[in-house]
């Protein structure tokens, strides 16, 4: 079984290029204008999709599911909204409401794709389950039919999707940390001095950033941001300790120390907090992690470097 | 040493000095000692640096680091470097990518370009790709007289026993066609996956015994040694490869980097795709390779914690150590994704490109060119 996220990236593999996944939404002119934005509907009832996926003539309300439960209330008001009403309430590009259908589409995995369509009962919605290779439909059809046999036809067997949003609010600590941390040692090598949770979330979900943001009405980008504060605060006061520490009365934290300028030295550091950092990482999920020793102490061939010393200019050189 | 203010001075000043160290374009000529130091130039990619005050301000934080004195010529875009005996022009005219011409000890002048390049993120090496190397002759319009090849795939494997006959291979080697030798030793696989070309050697200029020509060595770290009677020729060659290189970085950077951008319509829409780089990993194991590959040291110098995500496939978000970017790294058997998040440097890719093939793959691709 696939997780949420999992799962997620999947569907927004399909608005991308990228490998062993057909690029059925971005061929077919689909944009993802959201990504977990609440938005509030004319009689005050709210609304947040996973994922709004909308082409010129049609927007899908998708809901992406780890699990097999539906949940029949937000399915009814999914099936409210209106061409208008995603126009007016979520600032959707909508030029002719008369023309343009709202359908909502459910992602899951395949083994729950029969009980969330049974949960539909007469309401129109598709299903998708996904089984790590291919995608089968239940429920209504899709009223694109070139993208619903997209999805059919697609095999993406041994090839997971990439890391589009690298987290979301049910990930795990772990999940979050190992996204995180490659964020602070990042800021460190470049000198910053300074960072910040929103500057680090800004850059680890750079693709789905924008598109994730609140209107006002909530979003999963402010839980996301609690999170990758959480962790930091963790890391500050634990393993990261000697290296970065919170700026008092500010929303950010400072590296106490610059990396040494002569290479040696400053590998050997980069290496220290690669050691801390692993060390953190593995107590939060053990056995995910590629198991060999993280510090090298084997040396690497001076050719190998690009050291001076290797047959280079000839005699005539100096 | 005459006054050096503007870059047409240094020009004539380096033209001088190729000249005298005449360095021969026979093998025979070659083996003389010359007694003076050929020029060296050495192609530099410089971040942020857009003006000659941004440079100055930067050099200038980074010359009381590592001991070198930096300080403005006459003319704009044209800087001296200097420590003790060695010292640098640095023509900044070409944007971002930079040239440091020295005719320091090649020992003293590389060391020197390894301090200025290590102690700061915002400046890189020019990573030279090696097909272009091997290509190069023929897009400028010279003839090869030598070629260099290093390939060791000891970085990434385990333990000390040679696996296959192309573990570790290094030749140089003078041919009176050295392009058509080259061409012969990759199409006859005497070295498997390992003909990494690592520089050539190429007379450029006129063919015959009067004309003006430029003898020159590029190697894929972006460091040439010249000599010859024209520094004009020189400068056409160099040029032409930054132009292209920058094209190239660029090319990663506007097809490939991904983020939110806006569209014609005002409305936020993703751009940028992963890079595939198409790579049959030379490796018995995968699992060791990816966790040197990400152990912040040399040759890759990328800082990363890979996790296993299923067998065979490992992924690492990792951090460039030369500028800080980080980039996900998705790797398989059959390919190498690399997500290049908008803003990151395009010199990142290429450079870990030029690893592959140094360390894994001389045949390594990015997919589509």
């Amino acid at each position: 079984m696939l997780r949420h996220l999992d799962l997620l990236n999947v569907f927004l593999a399909l608005r991308f290029k990228q490998p062993g996944y057909p690029d059925c939404l971005s061929k077919l002119g689909y944009l993802v204008p959201s990504v977990g934005v609440t938005f509030v509907l004319g009689d005050g009832t709210k609304l947040a999709p996973d994922v709004v996926a909308q082409s010129p003539g049609l927007t899908l309300l998708t809901e992406v599911k780890g699990g097999k439960d539906l949940d029949g209330d937000q399915l009814s008001r999914m099936l409210r909204v209106t061409a208008t009403d995603l126009r007016d309430f979520a600032y959707l590009h909508v030029p002719d409401p008369s023309a343009h259908r709202v359908h909502v589409l459910y992602v899951c995995n395949d083994e729950c794709r029969a009980a969330i369509a049974e949960g539909l009962g007469a309401r129109i919605a598709t299903v998708a389950g996904f089984d790590g290779e291919r995608f089968r439909f239940s429920g209504s059809q899709l009223p694109d039919a070139a993208l619903s046999r997209c999805m059919a036809d697609a095999r993406m067997k041994e090839a997971p999707p990439l890391a589009i949003v690298p987290f979301d609010a049910q990930s795990e600590e772990g999940d979050v940390a190992g996204v995180v941390i490659p964020e602070i040692v990042g800021a460190l090598v470049a000198g910053a001095g300074t960072i910040s949770a929103a500057d680090i979330l800004g850059r680890t979900h750079a693709v789905v950033g924008s598109i994730m943001q609140s209107t006002g009405a909530g979003s999963e980008h402010a839980t996301l941001l609690r999170r990758v504060k959480n962790t930091i605060d963790r890391m500050a006061a634990g393993e990261l300790a000697p290296w970065i520490d919170r700026v008092p009365r500010l929303p950010a934290y400072r590296f106490k120390v610059d990396l040494p300028v002569e290479p040696a030295a400053r590998t050997r550091e980069l290496q220290r907090i690669r050691t801390a950092a692993a060390k953190y990482l593995a107590a939060q999920q053990p056995g995910k992690q590629v198991q060999l020793p993280l510090l090298f102490e084997v040396d690497i061939p001076a050719e190998a470097r690009d050291e001076p010393g290797e047959p280079t200019e000839g005699p005539q050189s100096d | 040493m005459m006054a050096i203010e503007t870059r047409r001075d240094l020009a004539r000043h380096l033209q001088g000095q190729m000249a005298a160290s005449r360095g021969g374009w026979s093998a025979s000529e070659a083996d003389e000692d010359a007694g003076r130091t050929m020029v060296k130039t050495y192609l530099v990619e410089a971040h942020g640096a857009d003006s000659d005050d941004a440079t100055l301000a930067k050099m200038g934080g980074l010359g009381k680091k590592i001991g070198f004195d930096f300080a403005a010529a006459g003319e704009s875009g044209l800087f001296r470097l200097q420590k003790k005996d060695v010292t640098f022009w640095c023509d900044t005219s070409t944007p971002r990518f930079w040239r440091l011409y020295t005719t320091a000890l090649v020992k003293d002048a590389d060391d020197a370009r390894d301090a200025i390049v290590s102690s700061a993120p915002w400046l890189d090496r020019v990573w030279i790709p090696p097909h272009y190397l091997e290509t190069l002759a023929d897009t400028v319009g010279a003839q090869m007289l030598t070629f260099s090849l290093s390939h060791d795939r000891r970085p990434v494997t385990e333990g000390d026993r040679p696996v296959t006959d192309s573990d570790f291979v290094t030749l140089r080697l003078w041919a009176s066609n050295a392009q058509k030798t080259l061409h012969k030793l990759r199409t006859a696989h005497v070295f498997p996956h390992a003909v990494s070309v690592r520089s050539v050697r190429l007379r450029s200029g006129g063919d015959d015994a009067q004309a003006d020509y430029c003898v020159a060595e590029y190697f894929h770290d972006g460091k040439i040694t010249a000599g010859g009677t024209s520094f004009d020729e020189h400068n056409r060659v160099i040029v032409r490869m930054l132009r292209d290189y920058g094209d190239l970085v660029r090319s990663f950077e506007e097809r490939y980097g991904i983020g939110a951008t806006t569209d014609a319509s005002g409305r936020h829409v993703v751009a940028g795709q992963p890079v595939v780089l198409d790579l049959k990993w030379t490796v018995q194991d995968l699992e060791y390779a990816v966790q040197r590959i990400f152990a912040a040291n040399d040759p890759f110098r990328l800082w990363g914690l890979p996790t296993r995500v299923s067998d065979g496939h490992f992924r690492a978000r990792a951090v460039d150590l030369h500028v800080g970017g980080v980039l996900t790294f998705d790797i398989t058997q059959e390919n190498v994704v690399i997500q290049l998040p908008r803003g990151v440097c395009g010199n990142t890719v290429v450079r870990f490109l030029n690893n592959l093939q140094f360390h894994v793959n001389a045949d390594a691709r990015a997919e589509a060119g």
